[in-house]
């Protein structure tokens, strides 16, 4: 285990000297789960097929599981590795294969533990998610993007379970407001299923940031990432 | 188990149009296509309309007269109020009631086969969904706070004799209409399609004719290939 996280580690890590264009994001969001949430990414556009990243997300929780039992409080951080791939492109459409592994930590207080009578007040999460993504360019400054991805999560800690599959569709615009700067709207929203019905049934959420593109932009640094 | 089938699903996606067109489309002509279409559906169930997320993805074969591929979608309890006050067995009580207005929830997902054909401009496809049919009645609302801490699928097992959820398998069928945009490889559209199942029971809904032999509307974006 803790070899195949350092090879992920150093491989991520190679990656990131390597040249290749930059982007940075800042973004705000509620949803469902959460009350509010941060997030915050890294991504390099390796070439015109390939990008991956590293982003973090922090939340105050609204109506999230422990043991598959509800929390209305507390705090939820989780940090995935995103990747996308080209599958195919004709004119202003394009398509590309995602996927995202995160790792999700969650904590309670001991006091809101005790009284729910939850096994612990911290739990580990795993988030598989395979996806797909099109993008539209309607012009040289908005960039649509809609698609589905399938986020599995599983809590591994204080119990194994299959917490949520979630069938997610997602809808984002990119709009450039200066040659480094980029607006971005996120939303998604899908049915959820998983631990015996006491996890998630429906999973929605919005978030409004800004990208910058660190060394030089383009077309590609208006296509945002899927949000979940 | 879904969504293994799920990704199983997009890696043969990937796969397949990768082999057959990866990067910008040439004049070359095209073997095979593919399509991604988020929908939201309204369900004509027992007493109410209900309301439902979904996609539907795959290939396109034979001069894109064939679509291939997976569907999902769920009529969420969270996204559709309508209740259904059901009494518990004799003697039985919960938070001092001796019947409960429940929500249900609803997933399908499987096989997809639709033959294509296209007048004039307008696209008409005829989707035959196959495949398996999850759905139950649940505790809702301040009911998911159990009187005793328990997971609520627990007292839901009890109160419902282990009946709260079932699966079916289900059979769909339906028309739908593809209407072209200015941007090649999109449309939207609109479709009818019918709904049976086989054997679907719960303690709520013992004859299982709140799903069986319904109707549902969809409305959705479709996202392909490059048209012919």
């Amino acid at each position: 285990m803790k070899k195949a996280f350092l090879t992920t580690v150093i491989i991520w890590a190679s990656l990131y000297v390597a040249h290749a264009q930059t982007y940075v994001e800042a973004s705000v969001g509620t949803s469902n789960q959460d009350i509010g949430f941060v997030n915050l990414a890294v991504r390099k556009q390796f070439s015109e097929k390939f990008r991956a990243g590293l982003e973090l997300q922090t939340a105050a929780v609204k109506y999230r599981f422990i043991g598959a039992k509800v929390i209305d409080e507390g705090q939820s951080t989780t940090l995935s590795l995103p990747l996308s791939v080209r599958l195919y492109q004709f004119n202003r459409l394009r398509l590309d294969f995602y996927g995202r592994v995160g790792l999700r930590y969650q904590s309670v207080a001991e006091q809101f533990a005790t009284e729910k009578k939850l096994s612990n007040n911290t739990a580990i999460g795993f988030n598989a998610e395979p996806g797909l993504q099109v993008s539209l360019a309607l012009s040289e400054r908005l960039n649509l993007q809609s698609g589905v991805t399938l986020p599995n999560l599983f809590e591994v800690r204080p119990a194994f379970l299959y917490e949520n599959n979630v069938t997610n569709l997602f809808f984002g615009l990119g709009h450039q407001l200066s040659p480094k700067a980029i607006f971005m709207f996120k939303a998604n929203a899908g049915p959820a299923a998983g631990a015996s019905g006491d996890s998630q049934k429906f999973n929605w959420g919005v978030q409004a940031g800004i990208r910058f593109s660190l060394n030089g932009s383009g077309a590609a640094a208006l296509r945002l990432d899927p949000t979940f | 188990m879904k969504h293994t089938i799920l990704l199983f699903a997009l890696l043969t996606l990937s796969l397949g149009i990768n082999a057959q067109e990866a990067t910008n489309a040439t004049e070359k002509p095209r073997k095979i296509g593919w399509f991604l279409t988020p929908e939201y559906s309204s369900m004509f169930l027992k007493d109410h309309i209900g309301n439902a997320v979904g996609f539907s993805m795959g290939i396109k074969l034979f001069n894109d007269h064939l679509k291939i591929g997976f569907y999902n979608y769920g009529r969420s309890g969270p996204i559709n109020p309508h209740t259904i006050n059901t009494p518990l067995p004799a003697g039985m009580t919960y938070k001092g009631k001796s019947s409960i207005d429940l929500r249900a929830d609803h997933g399908a997902f499987g096989l997809m086969l639709a033959p294509a054909w296209r007048f004039s401009k307008v696209e008409f496809d005829i989707p035959v969904y196959i495949g398996s049919f999850g759905a139950g009645f649940y505790l809702a609302g301040d009911d998911r706070k159990t009187p005793d801490g328990r997971r609520v699928s627990d007292w839901e097992n009890e109160l419902f004799e282990g009946k709260d959820a079932a699966f079916a398998g289900m059979f769909e069928v339906g028309v739908r209409a593809l209407i072209p945009t200015k941007i090649n490889g999109v449309q939207w559209g609109v479709g009818v399609h019918y709904l049976t199942i086989q054997d679907w029971s719960t303690y709520a809904n013992p004859s299982g004719d709140f799903y069986k032999n319904k109707f549902r509307a969809s409305f959705f974006v479709n996202f392909g290939s490059k048209q012919r």
